[in-house]
């Protein structure tokens, strides 16, 4: 009870400042944490968008390969005839972004089924790198792996129109004319290929009537390259580190390749940025008045604590003077403090929490992120108990540097300064 | 305890004036010896005594409690110095406002975590406050909050009782009612005493009477008389050591 009394009793006419400084300071974090939960609800907003448009993937792509590649074996050409362009992205120059590569091999084949044959988009890719950017659902079997032989996964609506199922075997024909068969490992229920290549023949399709690729057969690079007979690749997709970063990859990337006009470069950050540009302002404007309120109530609260331990110095003193230690006098000094911006920033935020509005409409021109969903997280926490520890320091600091900087003596004898 | 004090001076800077509250000052203080300490208001009685109970610091000189040198004591140290040797009665009583007259006793036991109600009520009653446990500072006259802070300093029984002027407030009745319960103290209980005064009302159970006049410590005796001298002579060389 002692103990009680020392922190929280003894206020005298500066009792009305304490609660004063409290409401205002319950104000403040109610402002703060409002302003808060609207900034994260939209950076989670922009999050999902950025996680969709996947503005740090660059793609690079080669002019002939769909040129050579989407020439079926129809009629009585056989591939070998036709003109071979040879595609342009030398892996190693992609190595000059400095980024992450995803390499790909992509090339229709006609695939023989019985007495019949069939479109076939064949996919040669990194299996653990182009999982990171693209989404493959498998419904049974299991995905590529980056150590597979000649395996393949294939969708639902490939394997339908091969007529095979997993465990079986379909043969692809290779560049040398021989075929190669592959063991179907896994069976996708759902593809989503970044970057796709657009749809030109007709081919089994997991959305019919969709402009790109939506169906195909997925194999190791290193099948690919057995298949196609080539290393280069006819297209790949650079990842940067951060989406900041894109400009500068693709600059990279077209000094790499500023000689080889029939590869191109492509990216989508710019369009982003655009995008989400307005709604990046207005997420500016919350934030600023979030720092505004923090800044100015934040001081204006501190400054009536300030008064507080003020008046409270020769309190201080007199403990100190009777023989509590260092440690128990700042015990009861920053109890007092602590307590006040401690409970205000969590009632501050109680309130807004339970009466921030569920959906929040971000004025956005070009933004179709819909309605954000205010949210409150460990990064507001954080934020509050920052706020409150400052207003804290700034409120005892003088009392605190008197207290120190003179002796207990000259501290007794002295009224508030 | 004894108390030494060896060539202490402390000044005070006041905006761009130096005062010098103690100057050259030196004595010793036996085991269970009451001193009283006389002197003008400005004379340094408060600081010498702030100086003993390490509240504050001499620029020069030393001061030793019971063999432990409390001029050089860290902060800490100074208070578990405080709290474990020295009883302080403060000239401007010093209580919390927050607590009762009780808390207020009871307070110099918190720091150890040992707060003893039935020995605070015996000081409380002992002082004539029995039936003002309860009363906060700001219920009692200046005489009873004195009494009170009496009580708070002798609570932890320390071998040591710094007082400064603590009858200054009181009526005749109580006045000699304090001057016995320090008496006894002092005497029955083999507590070493520094009491401040302004007049020489406590004189008669003094040992021996230390006067400051402008920082400078003359030593008189009156009782036996015959030492008076000698007591003036030591303390012109600036140290005092009658017995």
């Amino acid at each position: 009870m002692i103990w009680a009394k020392l922190v929280f009793g003894g206020l005298g006419r500066r009792g009305l400042e304490a609660v004063i400084a409290f409401g205002v300071l319950v104000l403040a974090a109610a402002i703060v944490t409002g302003s808060l939960m609207v900034v994260e609800g939209a950076r989670e907003a922009i999050a999902r968008a950025a996680e969709a448009d996947r503005p740090d993937v660059v793609q690079v792509k080669s002019r002939f390969n769909r040129a050579v590649f989407e020439t079926p074996r129809s009629g009585n050409l056989p591939p070998l005839t036709l003109p071979v362009y040879e595609p342009l992205i030398d892996p190693a120059k992609l190595a000059d972004a400095g980024a992450t590569v995803l390499a790909r091999q992509s090339f229709l084949r006609n695939v023989v089924s019985g007495d019949s044959f069939l479109n076939i988009y064949i996919f040669g890719i990194a299996p653990e790198e182009e999982a990171q950017v693209s989404t493959f659902v498998v419904g049974r079997g299991r995905f590529l792996r980056s150590d597979d032989g000649p395996v393949a996964v294939l969708d639902r609506a490939s394997a339908q129109a091969l007529g095979v199922d997993l465990g079986g075997t379909f043969p692809v024909r290779k560049a040398d004319g021989q075929d190669i068969t592959l063991t179907v490992v896994g069976i996708l229920d759902q593809l989503e290929l970044r970057y796709p290549p657009p749809r030109t023949v007709d081919a089994p399709a997991l959305r019919p009537g969709s402009s790109s690729v939506t169906s195909g057969v997925f194999v190791t690079l290193r099948t690919s390259e057995e298949i196609f007979g080539r290393p280069t690749l006819t297209d790949a997709l650079v990842v940067a580190r951060t989406a900041d970063n894109v400009p500068a990859v693709v600059e990279r990337l077209r000094e790499a390749f500023r000689l080889e006009p029939g590869v191109f470069v492509s990216e989508s950050y710019s369009r982003f940025r655009r995008k989400v540009q307005d709604f990046v302002l207005t997420l500016a404007l919350f934030t600023a008045i979030a720092a505004a309120t923090a800044g100015l109530a934040g001081s204006f609260g501190a400054n009536l604590l300030h008064d507080v331990y003020a008046d409270r110095r020769r309190q201080y003193a007199t403990l100190l003077a009777i023989g509590f230690r260092l440690t128990q006098s700042a015990i009861v000094a920053s109890g007092f403090g602590l307590a006040t911006a401690g409970a205000a920033a969590v009632v501050g935020s109680l309130l807004a929490v339970a009466f921030a509005p569920r959906h929040f409409a971000m004025p956005s021109l070009l933004a179709e992120l819909g309605t954000i969903e205010p949210s409150f997280n460990a990064w507001i926490v954080a934020v509050l108990a920052g706020m409150a520890l400052a207003i804290f320091a700034l409120g005892i600091a003088p009392t605190a540097w008197q207290l120190h900087r003179r002796s207990v003596a000259v501290n007794l004898s002295q009224e508030r300064g | 305890m004894t108390i030494c004090v060896r060539s202490v001076t402390k000044t005070y800077s006041r905006g761009r004036q130096s005062i010098t509250a103690l100057q050259n000052v030196s004595f010793e203080i036996a085991e269970g010896e009451l001193v009283l300490l006389v002197g003008p208001s400005g004379s340094g009685k408060t600081t010498l005594l702030n100086l003993i109970a390490a509240l504050d610091r001499p620029d020069r000189g030393e001061i030793s409690v019971g063999g432990l040198n409390v001029t050089g004591l860290s902060r800490s140290a100074a208070a578990a110095y405080r709290n474990e040797r020295v009883g302080m009665i403060f000239q401007s009583y010093n209580l919390l406002p927050q607590l009762t007259a009780l808390e207020n006793i009871l307070l110099p036991l918190v720091p150890a975590g040992r707060p003893n109600r039935r020995r605070a009520m015996e000081l409380l009653e002992a002082v004539g406050l029995g039936d003002r446990a309860a009363h906060r500072p700001s219920e009692l006259s200046g005489g009873e909050q004195q009494r009170v802070a009496i009580a708070r300093a002798l609570v932890n029984d320390p071998a040591l009782i710094l007082a400064d002027e603590p009858i200054g407030n009181l009526d005749d009745k109580n006045a000699r009612k304090i001057i016995a319960l320090l008496w006894d103290a002092c005497r029955r209980r083999g507590k070493t005493m520094l009491l401040v005064a302004h007049d020489r009302e406590m004189i008669g159970p003094a040992d021996r009477v230390f006067e400051i006049r402008t920082g400078s410590l003359m030593c008189t005796k009156q009782k036996p008389a015959s030492l008076v001298s000698q007591v003036e002579l030591n303390a012109t060389r600036g140290m005092s050591r009658v017995r």
